[in-house]
C-alpha cells in the first residue's frame, strides 16, 4: 500500500518566486567581497602586495590568511584563503571587500601575488610515486581500504570464464543552480552570524569559528533557502562563508560573497574519478567464484571527504552479488587538481557502473541473460556479503523482477538482438546496493536531533539539525509527526537550521536526512505524544493505551464518540503547566568493523534498486537518445510518493549527464568548461520517459520503515544506460562519459571501422 | 555590472546608423551572444546600440521573387511565419533548432549572421538558399552575398559604422525539395556539431542545380561547391549521395587542416549529407508525383 502524496512544504514558494535565497538577502550598510584565486596548481605564495587594491575608490580591505585570527584551515583540508602555498587553481589567496561589486572586482586585478613555482603533479598513480611533488606532510596517499574475503587464487582457479576489465570514471559539478553565496553580520558581543545555503551547518561553523579563533556559540549558521546541493555546498560553502565572515568583522558591515558560475567551476569540489580495475572469475553456468578489484582515486588538493567516499566504494565495489573469494583494494591520492568530495553518490556510482559493465559483458561471454546472471547470483534474504555481513530484509531480486516485468525485459532484449539500418535500439539493466548512511568507515557523527513544540492553537513548530537541501526532508519529517499526532502535515512549520537553536546533527549527507533525521523528529513526536496521550484519556475517561490521534483529533479508539480536538486538547495540556515540547536524539546503531580486514558490519543496513534503460543509438553519429528510463528502489515507506517519484526523475536526469555529457575534467588543474554553454547538463529533451516503481519493505531500522533515496535513484543510471548502448552498437564502453565520439568509436570497432576519406 | 558602457535605443535607421559612428559602438539586437561577451569582459565595446526599436527591422516578406527578411526578425517569427514555412522550411527549421524557447524568442537572424559562429544554426539553410544581406551606413546600402560577408570564425567583412538591416533570398522554384539537420550533443541549448541545409532542383529524377551549405566542420559554415558538382546533373541516389558527401569531408579536411575531432567528424560528416540529400530527394520525388 502506498501512501497519498503530500506537496512539498515549500513547493509554492519556490514556483512563485517567494523564497529567499542567501543571493537575495539585503542588509543596510552591506559590502561585498570578491576572491583572487591563484594562478598556478602548484606554488608557494611569496609576496601579496594588496597597497595598490586599497586605492580603487569604494574598496574598504584587501585581506589575506595573515589578516585571519585563527588557522586558514586544519592540516591536510582547504584553507578558507591561502598562506604560504597553493595547491590547486582554485584556492584563493586574497578578498577585496568594497562598496559594491565592481569596485571589489577591479581591485583583485590590483593585488600582485609573487609565487615560486613548484612541480606540479595531476594524475594520482604519479602521484604516489617516488619523486612525486608532495602536497602535504606524510605524502600523498589520502587512504587505503580493503576487503579480505576467502582466497580469490583459488577461486579464479576453478573458475571456468575469467574476465579483465578496467574502468575509467570522470569528474561531474553538482551543478546547482544556486552559485555558493553567503552574507555574514557582525554581532555586537564579536561574534559573527553567517545565512548561507549548506548541508553541513555544523561543520561549517566548526571551520570558521577556527579561522576565526572564536568560540564555536559565537559563530551562528542560519541555513538559508538552498538552490540545489547534490552533495555540494560543504566545505566549498564553508570557504566561502569563512571569507564572508573575516570580511564583516574585518569591517563591521554586513558582509555578502556571492560567487559566478566561472568561479563555482573553477573552485568547488567535483565528484571522485576513479580507476578501477576488475577480474572476476565465474562458472560455466554463472555462480560467480572469484573477484579482485584494484581501485585509485584522485582526491584532488585537499582530503574533506575522501577517506569516507573511499571506504563507501571498497564496501560496494563487489556489487551486490554472493561472491566467496573477494579482495579489493581501493587507494586515495592527493594532486594538484580540484578537490574531490560528496556528490549524490559518495563512492557509489562508479563503482556501480564499473560491476555493472562487468557483469553485462561477463553474461555475454557466459552466452547468458544479464537478467539471469544477476538472479542467480544477487544478494537474498540471509545471504553473506563480501564483508561478511548477513543480510537481512533484501529486496533485490523483487526490485529486479519488478522492472524486469514493467518493461518486457526479455522481449525487447530478443527484439533488439536483431535489428538492421543505422538507428538501433538497446536495453540495459544494473542493480545496486548501497550501504544507509554514514556506516561503519565512518568517523562522522552519525547522530541527529530534533526538537518540536505544540502550541496552545495545535499548530506545530519543528526544528531539525537536518538541512532542507531540496530532497524534501521537512515534507518527510512532516509526514512522520503528522502520523504520530494525528494532524494535517501541510499545517507543520519548520524553521531553518540555526546552529545557536539546534544541536549539532552532523551533515546532510549520504542519504541519512530521512533516516537519522526522520528517528529524531519521531523520538521528540512521540514525547509530546505522550504527554498529551495521558491529559486526553483523563478527560475522555478512557485507558491510556485506547487512545488514538487522528484526523486532527484525539479519541478512544473502541469508543470513538470520545474525542476531543486537538488543538483543544493542547491548550488544555498547556494550560495545566504541562509542556508540549519535545526533543529527540537518535544515533545508529553502534557496528562492528574489522578494519584491517574488510570485515564485518559496514552498515546497520542496505536499499536496493533495479534500473532498465531503453536507448536508441544513431550508428553513423554516436547520438544516443534516451527512450525510457524505468527503476523500482526499495525505499521502506513511500512517505511522500511524490518526492519519491521526483528523487528518481531527478537522479534519473542526473544520471544521463554523467553518462552521457558532463564532464569537468581538468587538463593540468584547469578546466576546459567554465559555464553551462559547455559543461553540459540534460535538458528536458534528452532524458525520455521517466517510470518510476516504488517498492516497500519496511527498513526495520527507519523510521516508519522508510529507507534513503537521494543517492541511489542516481548511481544506477548510467550503468544501465551505457549496457543498453553496448547493446544497440554491439561494442563494449569502458569510460565515461560516453559522448558522440566514444559511442561512434564503439559502433565502429564492431563493424570492422568505416571507411575514411 | 557593465561598467563605462553607455546606451541608446534609436528609433530610426538613420539616428542608428548615426550613432553607429562613434567608435567602439555596437549594434544590440536580441543580445544573447553580445551580452554574454560583454559579462565576459571579452568584448572592447563603448556604447551598444539597440536596434530593437526600429520597426521596419522586424518585418518578413515577399517581394517579386524575392523573400525578405528584417534583421530584427527572431527565430521565433521564423519557426511561426507561415510564409517562411511553406518558402522555406529550412530556415523554419533551423531557427527552431536555436538554443531554448527563451532564446529563439529573443535571438534574430540578424543576430545569428553578425556573430559569425562557425556553428550558427541559420547560416547554413540561408547559404543553401543563396541569401543576400543589406548593409546600410553613412553613404547609404550595399547588397552582398551572404558567403562574402562572413569573413572568418565571429569575423564579418560589415565595415565599422554599417549595421546588417535586411536579408534576401530568392523563393523557391517548382519542383525543388530541402532538407535541414543539426547534430549536437544534446537536444535542446546545443552548439551544432554539425549542421547541414540541403536545396534540390530536381527535374525528371535528375538533379538540376544542388545547394549544399554545412556549418560547424569548417571554420566559416559554407557551400560546397566540390559536393555541388558531382550532384549537378546526376540522378538521385544513394551512389550520388555518398559522392558528394566524400567530397564534403575532403573539402573539410582541405579547408581546416587535420584535426583531432576530425576522427569523429570525417564518417559523421558524410553520414548527415547522405541523409540530408536522401530526405531532399525524397521530397522532390514526393511532389513530382502530383
Amino acid at each position: 500500500m502506498v501512501a497519498e502524496s503530500t506537496r512539498r512544504l515549500d513547493a509554492l514558494a519556490k514556483v512563485t518566486g517567494q523564497a529567499r535565497y542567501a543571493a537575495d538577502l539585503r542588509f543596510p550598510n552591506m559590502v561585498h567581497v570578491k576572491v583572487l584565486y591563484s594562478t598556478h596548481p602548484h606554488a608557494r605564495i611569496r609576496k601579496v602586495d594588496t597597497s595598490q587594491a586599497l586605492e580603487v575608490p569604494g574598496v574598504l580591505a584587501a585581506l589575506t590568511a595573515r589578516d585571519l585570527p585563527g588557522i586558514p584551515s586544519r592540516e591536510k583540508e582547504r584553507p578558507i584563503l591561502a598562506r604560504d602555498r597553493v595547491r590547486y587553481l582554485g584556492d584563493g589567496v586574497a578578498i577585496t571587500v568594497a562598496e559594491d561589486e565592481t569596485a571589489a572586482q577591479e581591485a583583485l586585478e590590483r593585488i600582485f601575488v609573487e609565487y615560486d613555482v613548484l612541480p606540479a603533479v595531476f594524475d594520482p598513480e604519479e602521484a604516489l610515486q617516488a619523486g612525486a611533488p608532495e602536497l602535504h606532510p606524510g605524502g600523498n596517499l589520502v587512504c587505503h581500504f580493503k576487503v579480505r574475503h576467502g582466497d580469490p587464487e583459488k577461486g579464479f582457479a576453478a573458475a571456468d570464464v575469467i574476465l579483465e576489465r578496467t574502468y575509467r570514471t570522470h569528474r561531474v559539478y553538482h551543478a546547482a543552480l544556486e552559485p555558493e553565496a553567503a552574507v555574514a553580520i557582525p554581532e555586537a558581543g564579536g561574534g559573527v552570524t553567517i545565512y548561507c545555503p549548506t548541508k553541513s551547518p555544523f561543520n561549517l561553523r566548526r571551520i570558521v569559528a577556527e579561522a576565526l579563533a572564536l568560540p564555536l556559540n559565537q559563530v551562528r549558521v542560519v541555513e538559508a533557502t538552498i538552490g540545489g546541493s547534490f552533495g555540494g555546498k560543504d566545505y566549498d560553502m564553508a570557504v566561502i562563508a569563512g571569507r564572508a565572515a573575516l570580511a564583516a568583522l574585518v569591517t563591521g558591515r554586513p558582509a555578502r560573497l556571492v560567487v559566478t558560475r566561472e568561479e563555482s567551476l573553477r573552485e568547488s569540489t567535483k565528484r571522485h574519478p576513479y580507476v578501477l580495475h576488475y577480474k572476476v572469475g565465474a562458472k560455466r553456468d554463472g555462480t560467480l567464484v572469484a573477484m579482485t578489484i584494484r581501485g585509485i582515486t584522485d582526491a584532488g588538493a585537499y582530503a574533506s571527504k575522501t577517506p569516507l567516499v573511499a571506504w563507501r566504494s571498497t564496501v560496494e565495489a563487489a556489487g551486490p552479488y554472493v561472491i566467496a573469494n573477494v579482495h579489493t583494494d581501493i587507494v586515495a591520492a592527493f594532486t594538484n587538481n580540484m578537490p574531490s568530495d560528496a556528490l549524490r553518490g559518495f563512492g557509489s556510482p562508479q563503482v556501480n557502473l564499473a560491476v555493472e559493465l562487468l557483469m553485462d559483458e561477463l553474461a555475454g561471454e557466459l552466452g547468458l541473460d544479464p537478467l539471469e546472471l544477476r538472479r542467480k547470483n544477487g544478494y537474498r534474504d540471509g545471504s553473506e556479503a563480501v564483508t561478511g555481513q548477513i543480510l537481512r530484509d533484501v529486496s533485490l531480486e523483487e526490485c529486479l523482477d519488478r522492472v524486469a516485468e514493467a518493461t518486457g525485459w526479455y522481449q525487447k532484449r530478443e527484439a533488439y538482438a536483431r535489428q538492421s539500418g543505422p538507428r538501433r535500439r538497446g536495453i540495459g539493466l544494473a542493480c545496486s546496493f548501497r550501504g544507509s548512511c554514514f556506516g561503519a568507515g565512518g568517523e562522522g557523527l552519525d547522530a541527529a536531533g530534533a526538537m518540536i513544540n505544540v502550541e496552545r492553537d495545535g499548530s506545530i513548530n519543528v526544528s531539525s539539525g537536518i538541512c532542507e537541501v531540496g530532497q524534501g526532508s521537512r515534507t518527510a519529517f512532516a509526514r512522520i509527526i503528522a502520523e504520530i499526532l494525528g494532524v494535517d502535515p501541510a499545517g507543520i512549520h519548520f524553521s531553518p537550521v540555526d546552529s545557536a537553536r539546534v544541536v549539532d546533527s552532523g551533515p546532510t549527507v549520504a542519504s541519512r536526512g530521512t533516516v537519522v533525521g526522520g528517528h529524531a523528529v519521531r523520538l521528540a513526536a512521540e514525547q509530546v505524544r505522550r504527554v498529551m496521550a495521558g491529559v486526553a484519556a483523563e478527560i475522555l475517561e478512557v485507558p491510556e493505551d485506547e487512545v488514538e490521534f487522528a484526523g486532527g483529533a484525539v479519541y478512544s479508539r473502541r469508543q470513538q464518540g470520545r474525542r476531543l480536538p486537538f488543538p483543544e486538547l493542547a491548550n488544555t495540556c498547556l494550560s495545566r503547566g504541562l509542556t508540549l515540547y519535545g526533543y529527540g536524539w537518535y544515533k545508529i546503531p553502534d557496528l562492528h568493523w574489522d578494519r584491517e580486514q574488510g570485515q564485518g558490519e559496514a552498515y546497520f543496513s542496505y536499499v536496493y534498486a533495479a534500473s532498465v534503460a531503453e536507448v536508441e543509438v544513431d550508428l553513423e553519429t554516436g547520438k544516443v537518445e534516451v527512450l525510457n528510463y524505468t527503476a523500482a528502489h526499495d525505499v521502506g515507506n513511500a512517505l511522500n510518493p511524490a518526492a519519491v517519484a521526483g528523487q528518481i526523475a531527478g537522479g534519473c536526469a542526473m544520471g544521463i549527464g554523467y553518462a552521457l555529457l558532463e564532464s569537468a575534467e581538468p587538463y593540468q588543474g584547469e578546466l576546459a568548461s567554465s559555464n553551462f554553454d559547455t559543461y553540459l547538463l540534460p535538458t528536458a529533451l534528452d532524458t525520455g520517459t521517466i517510470k518510476p516503481i516504488i517498492v516497500e519493505h519496511a527498513d526495520p531500522l527507519g523510521p516508519l520503515g522508510a529507507r534513503g533515496l537521494g543517492e541511489p535513484a542516481t548511481q544506477i543510471v548510467a550503468p544501465a544506460i551505457i549496457n543498453a548502448i553496448c547493446q544497440a552498437t554491439g561494442g563494449r564502453l569502458y569510460e565515461l562519459p560516453a559522448g558522440l565520439e566514444q559511442v561512434l568509436q564503439a559502433a565502429g570497432k564492431r563493424e570492422g571501422g568505416r571507411g575514411d576519406v | 555590472m557593465f561598467k563605462n558602457l553607455d546606451y541608446c535605443r534609436p528609433t530610426t535607421l538613420a539616428e542608428a546608423i548615426e550613432a553607429l559612428q562613434r567608435p567602439g559602438s555596437r549594434p544590440l539586437a536580441g543580445g544573447t551572444d553580445l551580452l554574454v561577451r560583454l559579462r565576459e569582459g571579452r568584448e572592447d565595446v563603448a556604447m551598444v546600440v539597440d536596434i530593437s526599436g526600429i520597426p521596419a527591422l522586424g518585418r518578413i516578406g515577399v517581394q517579386g521573387e524575392e523573400i525578405f527578411l528584417g534583421a530584427m526578425v527572431t527565430f521565433r517569427q521564423l519557426m511561426d511565419s507561415a510564409l517562411i514555412r511553406y518558402e522555406a522550411p529550412i530556415l523554419a527549421r533551423a531557427a527552431a533548432a536555436v538554443g531554448s524557447p527563451q532564446i529563439r524568442n529573443r535571438g534574430t537572424i540578424g543576430g545569428n549572421i553578425m556573430n559569425a559562429s562557425p556553428a550558427g544554426d541559420t547560416l547554413p539553410a540561408l547559404l543553401a538558399l543563396d541569401a543576400t544581406v543589406i548593409l546600410s551606413g553613412m553613404g547609404g546600402e550595399r547588397r552582398l552575398p551572404l558567403a562574402e560577408l562572413l569573413a572568418g570564425p565571429y569575423r564579418t567583412r560589415a565595415l565599422p559604422g554599417e549595421v546588417l538591416t535586411e536579408i534576401r533570398f530568392p523563393r523557391l522554384p517548382a519542383g525543388y525539395g530541402s532538407s535541414f539537420l543539426k547534430l549536437g550533443r544534446r537536444n535542446a541549448l546545443a552548439i551544432a556539431r554539425i549542421n547541414i541545409a540541403a536545396v534540390l532542383h530536381v527535374e525528371a529524377r535528375r538533379i538540376r542545380t544542388a545547394r549544399l551549405a554545412v556549418g560547424a566542420v569548417t571554420p566559416v559554415p559554407r557551400r560546397f561547391s566540390e559536393a555541388e558538382a558531382v550532384l549537378n546533373g546526376a540522378s538521385l541516389g544513394d551512389e550520388v549521395f555518398e559522392a558528394a558527401a566524400r567530397e564534403v569531408a575532403a573539402a573539410m579536411v582541405r579547408d581546416a587542416g587535420r584535426r583531432p575531432s576530425f576522427a569523429y567528424k570525417i564518417p559523421a560528416v558524410q553520414a548527415l549529407v547522405r541523409r540530408a540529400l536522401r530526405e531532399a530527394g525524397g521530397e522532390c520525388v514526393e511532389e513530382g508525383k502530383d
